[in-house]
């Protein structure tokens, strides 16, 4: 095993998969890619918005684009520094998109030998959009999955 | 298209579907006898007139963007590559004001008989609803594919162009009377919401930032406030999300229920505009179920535009009062916000409502109100004398019983009576007013006489007609648009302490508006 993709969102059963990686890291000698998705549905959160001038809608945009990235952002660094602390080679990524779309083009265009995931948990978590819609995602994976309890 | 690059034969399919339906409808007879039973012969000429030039300009266009996809240009980004989309939204205004809502009345009067009532007068099943639900259903399942998206966006324009043209419709006497009492209320609760939502929020520990958000949601008007308040209160992404989710959900719902109350409770005009201006979270949708619940006239639309622009009104003030609320909540200095007053007001402040100011004002001037009109109170009246209007010689004798009776104690409303008698039609402004002065000595049938008499001689000048007909249009199309932008996906956000406070702060205004508007508010 040479690669293992890691979608993490920074939620509780991410930060399990994370976990999980770093062992099988560690037991193969595998790299890491850590991959954050950002939904591309946010944009449509200002849809029905009629009133406000398009510089108080880019002023939004920007905003909004900026705390989720930021947010993205603490979560691969975080991953980053426990990588170096491991001594586990590690790279990150943020792309937009569908997870369910990203998650399967981004373990093709590495060639992972694995994805690994953590299980939809029972309660919502903080994180925005953070469920990623398994079935879809079982059909277009060019590779085994792991998902962890 | 999204893009601004792709080639696409969308406008032009769109264009023909609009010219081929315009010219099957009036030149084949293929469609006469559905239209005849839905009884819409009358409307075949405007159904005509709206897809063929619809669909001549779509043509022209389509045309253009085939042999030339739209560039980056500002004119090809506004104009070219939004024709396809505008053309769909039109097409399915056509649909449901000239088929569905028809449909929806014949059946509604068919199960009248096993339901004991009509469900689609009941529920307010008119071309407004069905356009909406129609949008949301459209997006929800087949999406809106790229070719529509540009043209969807143009409902948020030309719903701000319906709200401007709406402005030629008042009258100084019902503005000033609209506009003193949605001060108070509006002033009521969009402070109190505020407050409620940012008590809730300290007592559940909320962070301050959703806190902040969500009583600007609430508060003010929906999503819309949300979108401005969220920088200022430096909310995160699931802030926003939670709170956009819930104030659309809220919205939603209120949108399809408030008609059916408003008529179950025996609601005026003037009080379910109120209701519906006041207590509808999202301000797209108040002119929504303003016609929802009165599409015939636009007096609901009148007072529920008046409250909604002038809650409109308090959302650069309510900025401001949350920007610095939450700077002096943060002990962190990179947290806290400058606040420049000036800035957010300019910036935030609704320039449409501008228009909508400037067309009031020009019609105060009298500029659409052409020679023999005249503008009195909240009517336009002709005094132009027209047999077939005139009172009836049965009216004119119970008229006359009243001169008769000496019970009219003013001498210049018993004169306006016998002057009411002889010309059998109210002759002047003066008159106006005396004879509604004269309901106070007549009996139920001679004031229902009276009241007659004064209806007969208002008029709408033709400018103002056409306007209104134009201004239903923008509205159909505006709210079509924004239907299409009500997504589950969005909805599905809703949660989290959001979603206690939300529906908490949501219902609490929506049930108080409606008792303070049923007690405080009569008629106009």
């Amino acid at each position: 095993m040479k690669q293992i993709l890691v979608a993490t969102h920074g939620t509780e059963g991410a930060l399990r998969a994370e976990a999980h990686a770093f062992r099988l890291a560690r037991l193969t000698g595998a790299r890491l890619h850590a991959l954050y998705v950002i939904h591309k549905g946010w944009g449509s959160l200002v849809g029905l918005d009629w009133l406000n001038a398009s510089h108080v809608r880019m002023a939004f945009y920007r905003h909004a684009e900026g705390e989720i990235h930021k947010r993205a952002t603490e979560v691969l660094e975080r991953f980053a520094a426990r990588a170096a602390a491991e001594q586990v080679p590690a790279e990150t990524s943020v792309v937009v998109g569908l997870p369910e779309e990203v998650i399967p083009r981004e373990a093709a265009r590495l060639g992972a030998d694995l994805i690994v995931l953590g299980a939809p948990a029972s309660r919502r978590s903080e994180e925005y959009r953070a469920r990623i819609p398994l079935k879809k995602l079982l059909k277009a994976v060019p590779c085994p999955l792991c998902i962890v309890p | 298209m999204s893009n601004g690059q792709e080639r696409s034969p969308a406008a032009l399919i769109v264009a023909l579907i609009l010219i081929g339906y315009a010219i099957i409808l009036k030149h084949t007879g293929i469609l006469s006898g559905g239209v005849e039973w839905l009884g819409q012969t009358k409307h075949i000429d405007d159904q005509y007139v709206v897809a063929l030039y619809a669909g001549i300009v779509g043509l022209v266009f389509g045309l253009w963007n085939l042999a030339s996809p739209p560039g980056r240009a500002a004119f090809d980004q506004i104009v070219r590559s939004t024709v396809a989309g505008v053309g769909t939204i039109i097409l399915l205004g056509l649909a449901t004001r000239y088929y569905l809502e028809p449909l929806f009345k014949v059946w509604g009067h068919a199960a009248k008989a096993t339901l004991t009532f009509d469900f689609a007068a009941m529920f307010g099943l008119n071309y407004i609803f069905l356009g909406i639900l129609l949008g949301i259903i459209w997006v929800n399942t087949i999406g809106i594919a790229d070719w529509m998206k540009p043209g969807v966006k143009t409902a948020r324009l030309v719903l701000k162009m319906g709200v401007i043209t709406l402005g030629a419709m008042y009258s100084l006497t019902e503005l000033k009377y609209m506009g003193k009492i949605s001060l108070i209320m509006i002033a009521f609760f969009v402070i109190g919401t505020v407050l409620l939502v940012l008590w809730m929020g300290t007592i559940m520990g909320a962070a301050r930032s959703l806190t902040g958000v969500l009583s600007s949601g609430l508060g003010v008007c929906g999503v819309s406030a949300a979108v401005a308040a969220a920088p200022v209160v430096k909310a995160r992404g699931i802030d926003m999300a939670y709170s956009i989710g819930m104030v659309l959900l809220i919205g939603v719902v209120g949108l399809f229920t408030f008609p059916t109350v408003g008529k179950m409770a025996g609601m005026n005009e003037l009080q379910f505009g109120a209701w519906a201006g006041t207590g509808i979270l999202n301000s797209a949708q108040v002119a929504a179920a303003a016609l929802i619940f009165d599409p015939k006239t636009i007096e609901t639309l009148k007072v529920a535009e008046i409250f909604n622009i002038t809650r409109i009104l308090f959302l650069p003030i309510i900025v401001i009062l949350l920007a610095v609320w939450y700077a002096k909540g943060e002990e962190e200095e990179e947290m806290k916000t400058e606040v420049s007053i000036g800035k957010v007001l300019v910036d935030k402040f609704p320039i449409f409502v501008l228009g909508f100011i400037l067309m009031f004002a020009f019609s105060t001037t009298g500029v659409f109100t052409p020679t023999g009109y005249q503008l009195h109170g909240k009517h336009t009246y002709n005094f132009k004398p027209d047999a077939k209007k005139q009172l009836k010689p049965e009216d004119l004798a119970k008229v006359q019983a009243l001169v008769d009776s000496k019970n009219v104690a003013i001498p210049e409303v018993q004169k306006a009576l016998e002057d009411l008698v002889a010309n059998k039609q109210i002759t002047s402004t003066a008159q106006v007013d005396r004879v509604e002065k004269a309901q106070d000595f007549a009996d139920k049938d001679t004031k229902k006489i009276l009241k007659h008499a004064d209806k007969i001689v208002q008029a709408t000048p033709k400018p103002l007609k056409t306007m209104r007909e134009y201004m239903v249009w923008f509205f159909a199309y505006g709210l079509i648009g924004l239907g299409m932008q009500i997504t589950w996906e969005t909805m599905r956000q809703a949660g989290g302490k959001a979603a206690v406070i939300g529906v908490i702060a949501g219902v609490a205004k929506a049930v108080l508006s409606f008792f303070v508007v049923l007690w405080f508010i009569k008629e106009l």
